[in-house]
């Protein structure tokens, strides 16, 4: 798949930093979609004992969402607004990546009503569906 | 007594300063801790605490609850519904019912604070062998 930010950049769409960034790399963006990825690294602050655990799954998801609108702002030279989760529906983990996979995170924008957004998410490794969920994302202005 | 131990995920995220019962709630008062590494990151110039730590702390209180690993298979609905900045308020109440159903552990739970509820959590746990 194209790329079309990854590594540092990432750090233009996202206000969070290390030791708790969870995505790594935006595939695309268009008008109410958007897909984006994180290979799991052996020091992932989330992983124990070679798996990536559900806090990890969860925040991976919410950057996403982040990554998501960050682009908006990103096109209009401002920087990444913090946003926080206000709400998680809905959501099945259906098993546990392991160290070293490649996370591929497929976002849907359902409604967005001022600074709320109704996301839905669907997280893959490889073609094998790992979480799905409703996610309500709050952007601070 | 079971030899359960929990080893909490994220290091130094808060500390149990007091473990009760309440008629069928298990009742975990914490205090987090502001200078836990994840601050750096979340946010460089604004502390706030990750939902997703508040999660990963209901179901480690949960596992000492009932003294057994669990894993999270279902979250059917969690609210944020304050955020919780450390630097202002740091003495939580974690409020636990659970119930079972073969080997899953079904939990509700409330993060609390002055009466005020930040967080609430309705799940599906695995419990682990």
């Amino acid at each position: 798949m194209e790329v079309f930010c990854q590594g540092e950049d990432i750090k233009k769409l996202i206000p969070q930093r290390e030791p708790i960034m969870q995505v790594d790399t935006l595939f695309y963006k268009k008008e109410n979609e958007a897909c984006c990825g994180l290979t799991i690294l052996p020091d992932n602050i989330f992983c124990r004992q070679g798996y990536f655990t559900e806090p990890g799954l969860i925040e991976h998801i919410a950057q996403s969402s982040a990554a998501m609108s960050g682009y908006d702002f990103f096109i209009n030279n401002q920087p990444a607004p913090l946003g926080f989760i206000a709400e998680i529906k809905k959501m099945n983990i259906y098993s546990s990546p392991q160290i070293g996979e490649k996370l591929q995170t497929k976002l849907m924008i359902v409604s967005k009503i001022e600074n709320m957004a109704l996301v839905k998410a669907e997280t893959y490794v490889g073609d094998k569906l790992v979480v799905d969920c409703q996610m309500k994302i709050f952007i601070k202005q | 007594m079971s030899d359960f131990k929990l080893i909490p995920l994220v290091k130094d995220y808060y500390t149990i300063t007091r473990q009760y019962k309440e008629g069928e709630s298990y009742v975990f008062e914490v205090d987090l801790n502001e200078k836990c590494a994840v601050y750096q990151g979340h946010f460089p110039e604004e502390p706030i605490a990750p939902g997703v730590c508040n999660i990963q702390l209901i179901k480690e209180c949960a596992e000492i609850a009932i003294q057994q690993k669990l894993q999270l298979q279902v979250l059917q609905r969690c609210r944020f519904l304050k955020l919780i900045i450390p630097q202002e308020n740091k003495s939580f109440m974690i409020k636990i019912n659970v119930g079972f159903s073969e080997e899953k552990c079904m939990v509700f739970a409330q993060v609390i604070a002055e009466q005020e509820i930040y967080l609430d959590l309705k799940g599906i746990f695995l419990v682990c062998k």
